[in-house]
């Protein structure tokens, strides 16, 4: 049962825009719902206004632009993970994308929702961060662009001022050989959320002198990580069991899982996140 | 025997209803001028109960009434008197209801129910059953023993009722012992997490009679209750129950019907319809208790067990009413199906303050399985035998006593038959265990024994009404009830059976209404099929009985020279005279028009009978109606990275006796596997430092998913046929979560080497584990 709240649906960006900044913390955005509607059945929300973006235009889908493609925030996570530019481009994407909830949920589910609800474990955000994402944000005074890793303030956190509203993500087809992997820990192998998941990408992974790595982990801070350090210290490296060593102390120390989480224990999270890292010792 | 329906094939009476959606379920209850309501619940789990403020409440528009425990002051209870409505002088769990907002709309209920403000005065809090055991300075309920109690009570502490069994000298025995082993094991508290959520819909009449619509396992307990507290007879209490959505137990006991009819008084007239959360089901309902247990056993050097000493105790919750039976039930099966000479076994309802403890699919039995059939592995590996023979040495055979002071007779049932055919599918004792560095999995085979006898009153009864139409089809009306067991199935097959008519010609009418359909205790205990058969059988005989009576006015001969066989009706020898029912339904019309005999219809009951209350200082005495015995086992792959297991194969054989219907029991006893080994690998409420459910949503309520459960399952039934059931059938559907949970430790520890005492074991303590030991 949900308490009572008044629903509109806008179908422009400066309509929807305007309305959020009038209303202020009295409007909530409504895009597939799979994360509003559970919080206000909850009573962790009360919204007055539930402002629902999806007959926005040009929110949706998945688009070629010469080197780059935009992903529109409307576009779902079955859409993602099924999409052939997603699938040849960026398959630790698809990865994530198609490890979120299950069918049902990837018909409704956003990856606008998935990012904008600010989830340390976010399954498609924990991938965007290896691409280095950029995301478009957009209100009824224009738009403006920032690195993905650059928009989470903490859990449920993110970095949307009044009126603003994420229109695109935008990834860089990268022009260089690049290997990755997501990986995913949950308690139930059916719908579960993660209890631990993490991407890895090595760029140029065939040259040691030019190899470059990126990791996100998520569920062990109150973001989505990247571990820069970890990353700076294993490019150009040859991967050896001395720098897997050092590479996982420093991991370790990157990490800060929660105490009392229900869905692992720290010492869980650390032991499966020092696992994946060995992908990189033994894959590449 | 050769049966006509019997032990065949027969689709589910119930099954195009539910899979178009046309089944009707509490939820689809809709009445003129219904009102709805909401709970008010604790947000502390222990304290006194100092002021609650609703006038912000009231104000709320749609409210029509808010009813709190005060108004009521109540505690309600057969065995023991200790079930608020609401609760009234102080809370004693998170979530305990205080009261309800009743209103227009949900929405409106909803509203008001966050605006009532409530004060306490906290007190400490216990939620472990054993620190509850030894505690004298927390005490969560004052009771003393009264004359009409039948549980027992210690005053002072807060055990609310325990049993005990005593044969011959344990102290001996542990002398005369070769080796002496000792463990200690904990269980989790769980919920049943049925699909459909507990819910009632209450309405008084003006003439002060109530009627109350209810998702529940027991229409007439639920009558009794409702008449008991409210002072009405129990014809002006009228119960009516739709087609349950999963009860194990857990919609059995009463709970949400005295809430919802007291909700309910204060609007005569109108319907109040109240569904539980998936939350409130968590803190609102009941749950599987947590548990604690030790056990010290004393065995001769060949296997020979001669003493065992059990200690236990369930956390009952917040009231005991409804948990310590669980404990009666528990303690006949404290040492398993082994034949010991001398055991001393205490078993302590104890109060927590948690939720109360209720019925779940076991009944106590997978609790002290739990224990004892973990330990005879370990005792196997002390004394370096093979655990399948060291269960041989002691189980129970025809000609044992078990520990409440029974023989076990032939047709009881075949346990060595059920192990042997558990280890021969396992290809035990090859390949037990075994670690595959490279790939990083380990293997292991583990298996375990099990018993259960129906756990009920002395006097459970049942009742069955046959009725004849005149077109020779045939109306059923029972009082059990279906809560997607396949009951109405295999009912339908023992009414056909008996009165020689297909199945298709016998309508078992869905739904449950205390004022149309005969008696029935409770829909527990796996006593249906059993208990209900039998009824069924003497109602069949009582129709026959009557077309006899009119067929020798017919055809003018004896009435033992008529015959009544397949649905025909005939002197001996004259076939060809034959009428049938459809011309004896409704009365027969003699050739010059007139007419005899008359409408036919059947009444059956059953009771069991020679069932005593167990000695109170031994626990001696035949209290137990009918035993089944089986066994199980599983072969699992351990991920030495993840600690994840992977059941590969997962098997039951069990002695239930005739199969009715092999493939609805079947359908049972693997869905009590998955169910168990859920539980065993994943199931547990947490519960924080405050005594809240952390984990009250199926978001972190982890059972297990369709890519969880076993990869494979085997059932085999040995059909041993019981004497005193219909057509030889006996129990069967709780029986295979019994022992699940210890065939999987026991797999566990050939697998890695570890001993596990604890329940849930999951992956995280199996990584752990692998860890400490250095596996990988
Ligand atoms: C059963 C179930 C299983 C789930 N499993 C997973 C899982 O495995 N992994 C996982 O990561 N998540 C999971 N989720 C969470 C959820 O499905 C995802 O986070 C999803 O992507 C949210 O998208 P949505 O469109 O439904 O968002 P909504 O619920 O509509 O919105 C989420 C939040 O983002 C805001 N928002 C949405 N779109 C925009 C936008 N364009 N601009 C600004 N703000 C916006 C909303 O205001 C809201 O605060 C699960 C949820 C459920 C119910």
């Amino acid at each position: 049962m949900l308490i009572p709240f008044e629903y509109i649906k806008f179908d422009s960006i400066k309509d929807a825009s305007v309305f959020l900044k009038e209303h202020g913390d009295d409007a909530h955005i409504l895009a597939g719902g799979t994360d509003v509607i559970v919080k206000i059945r909850a009573r962790k929300l009360k919204p007055k206004y539930l402002v629902d973006i999806k007959g926005i235009e040009g929110l949706k889908g998945i688009e070629k632009d010469r080197d780059k493609i935009v992903i529109g925030a409307l576009t779902t996570a079955n859409e993602v993970a099924k999409n052939t530019h997603i699938k040849e481009y960026f398959p630790v994407l698809k990865d994530g994308a198609w490890t979120l909830g299950d069918y049902e949920i990837r018909n409704r589910a956003t990856i606008g929702g998935n990012i904008c609800n600010g989830s340390p474990s976010a399954d498609t955000v924990i991938p965007l961060l290896v691409y280095d994402a950029k995301v478009i944000i957009a209100s009824d005074e224009g738009e403006r662009v920032e690195a993905l890793d650059k928009f989470f303030k903490g859990p449920g956190k993110v970095n949307l001022g009044p009126g603003e509203i994420l229109k695109n993500i935008i990834l860089n087809i990268p022009d260089y050989p690049v290997k990755g992997k997501f990986f995913r820990v949950s308690r139930v192998e059916g719908m579960d959320l993660a209890s631990l998941n993490m991407a890895i990408l090595v760029a140029n992974p065939d040259s040691i002198s030019d190899r470059k790595v990126r990791i996100s982990i998520g569920a062990v801070a109150p973001v989505p990580l990247r571990v820069y350090e970890l990353e700076e210290f294993l490019s150009g490296k040859e991967f050896t069991k001395e720098i897997f060593d050092k590479a996982k102390e420093i991991l370790l120390n990157n990490l800060n899982p929660r105490e009392g989480s229900l869905r692992a224990t720290p010492y869980y999270k650390k032991r499966m996140a020092v696992h994946y890292l060995s992908w990189l010792f033994e894959e590449i | 025997m050769e049966y006509k329906f019997i032990g065949k094939e027969f689709k589910r009476v119930d099954a195009l209803s539910k899979l178009t959606g046309r089944a009707r379920f509490l939820a689809d209850i809709i009445l003129p001028h219904m009102y709805y309501g909401i709970f008010l619940r604790a947000s502390i789990a222990h304290g006194e109960i100092l002021d609650i403020e609703t006038e912000d409440a009231k104000n709320v528009e749609g409210v029509k009434a808010i009813v709190l425990g005060r108004d009521f002051p109540h505690n309600y209870g057969h065995l023991i008197k200790d079930r608020p409505i609401f609760a009234f002088d102080k809370v004693r769990y998170y979530g305990e209801a205080i009261g309800g907002v009743i209103a227009k709309t949900e929405e409106a209920a909803r509203v008001a129910a966050d605006k009532v403000k409530v004060s306490y005065k906290p007190l400490p809090i216990i939620t472990h059953p054993k620190e509850s055991l030894n505690n004298k300075e927390v005490i969560i309920r004052e009771v003393s023993p009264t004359p009409d109690m039948v549980y027992r009570p210690v005053k002072g502490t807060n055990i609310f009722h325990y049993d005990v069994v005593k044969r011959g000298d344990v102290e001996k025995g542990f002398e005369e012992a070769d080796i002496i082993v000792e463990s200690e094991f904990n269980i989790a508290p769980i919920n049943h997490v049925q699909i459909e959520p507990h819910g009632a819909i209450a309405l008084w009449d003006e003439d002060g009679s109530l009627t109350v619509w209810s998702s529940t396992q027991a229409p007439f307990t639920v009558r009794y209750f409702l008449s008991d507290i409210f002072e009405l007879p129990l014809n002006k209490v009228r119960v009516i129950a739709y087609y349950v959505g999963g009860g194990f137990g857990g919609k059995s006991d009463v709970g949400i019907e005295p809430m919802v009819a007291l909700l309910a008084k204060s609007v005569p007239g109108h319907p109040v319809k109240v569904i539980l959360s998936r939350e409130e089901v968590f803190h609102g309902s009941f749950l599987r208790g947590n548990f604690w247990g030790r056990v010290k056993t004393g065995v001769k050097k060949d296997g020979k067990i001669v003493s065992e000493k059990v200690e236990f105790a369930m956390g009952g919750g917040g009231s005991g009413e409804f948990g310590g039976t669980v404990v009666d039930g528990a303690f006949k099966s404290a040492v398993g199906p082994y034949e010991i000479e001398n055991v001393h076994a205490v078993g302590y309802g104890v109060y927590t303050n948690l939720p109360p403890t209720g019925a779940f699919r076991g009944y106590g039995h997978p609790e002290t399985h739990w224990m004892i059939e973990r330990q005879r592995d370990i005792i196997a590996r002390k004394l370096g035998i093979d655990p399948v023979v060291l269960r041989k040495k002691n189980i129970l055979k025809p000609g044992s006593i078990n520990i409440i002071g029974q023989k076990i007779e032939e047709h009881n049932g075949n346990l060595e038959k059920c192990l042997d055919l558990v280890v021969e599918e396992l290809d035990w004792p090859n390949n037990i265990g075994h670690i595959d560095k490279k790939n990083k999995k380990a293997y292991g085979k583990g298996f375990a024994l099990l018993q259960k006898s129906p756990v009920m009153p002395t006097n459970a009864a049942s009742s069955a009404i046959l009725k004849l139409n005149d077109d020779g089809t045939v109306n059923l009306t029972v009082g059990t009830q279906e809560i997607g067991q396949g009951i109405d199935t295999a009912l339908t097959q023992i009414a056909a059976e008996a009165l020689g008519i297909s199945p298709e010609k016998i309508k078992l009418v869905p739904y449950r209404d205390t004022d149309l359909y005969p008696y029935e205790w409770q829909t527990v205990a796996s006593r249906g099929v059993w208990s209900v058969g039998n009824a069924i059988i003497m109602a069949a005989d009582e129709v026959k009985h009557k077309m006899r009576k009119v067929a020798k006015e017919i055809f003018s001969v004896d009435e033992e020279d008529i015959v009544v066989e397949d649905g025909l009706v005939f002197p001996q020898g004259e076939k060809e005279k034959a009428i049938t029912y459809k011309d004896l339904a409704i009365g027969y019309t003699l050739p010059e028009g007139s007419g005899i005999g008359g409408p036919i219809v059947g009444a059956g009951y059953f009771i069991p009978e020679g069932l005593v209350y167990p000695d109170p200082e031994t626990g001696q005495g035949n209290s137990a109606a009918e035993w089944t015995f089986g066994a199980q086992g599983v072969e699992i792959e351990v991920d030495l990275i993840t600690g994840k297991v992977k059941i590969l194969k997962a098997v039951t054989a069990i002695d239930a006796g005739t199969i009715i219907n092999p493939e609805n029991a079947r359908g049972q006893v693997v869905g009590a596997m998955a169910m168990a080994l859920s539980i065993a690998q994943r199931e547990a409420i947490v519960i924080s430092k405050e005594g809240k459910i952390r984990n009250d949503s199926l978001t972190d309520y982890k059972i297990s998913t369709i890519r969880d459960v076993p990869s494979e399952y085997k059932v085999f039934f040995v059909e041993t046929e019981e004497e005193t059931g219909p057509f030889g059938a006996r129990s069967l559907a709780e029986h295979g979560m019994v022992a699940m949970a210890p065939a999987l430790a026991n797999a566990l520890y050939n697998a890695l080497g570890v001993e596990f005492f604890k329940l849930p074991i999951t992956f995280e303590d199996i990584a752990l584990a692998i860890d400490e030991k250095k596996i990988v």
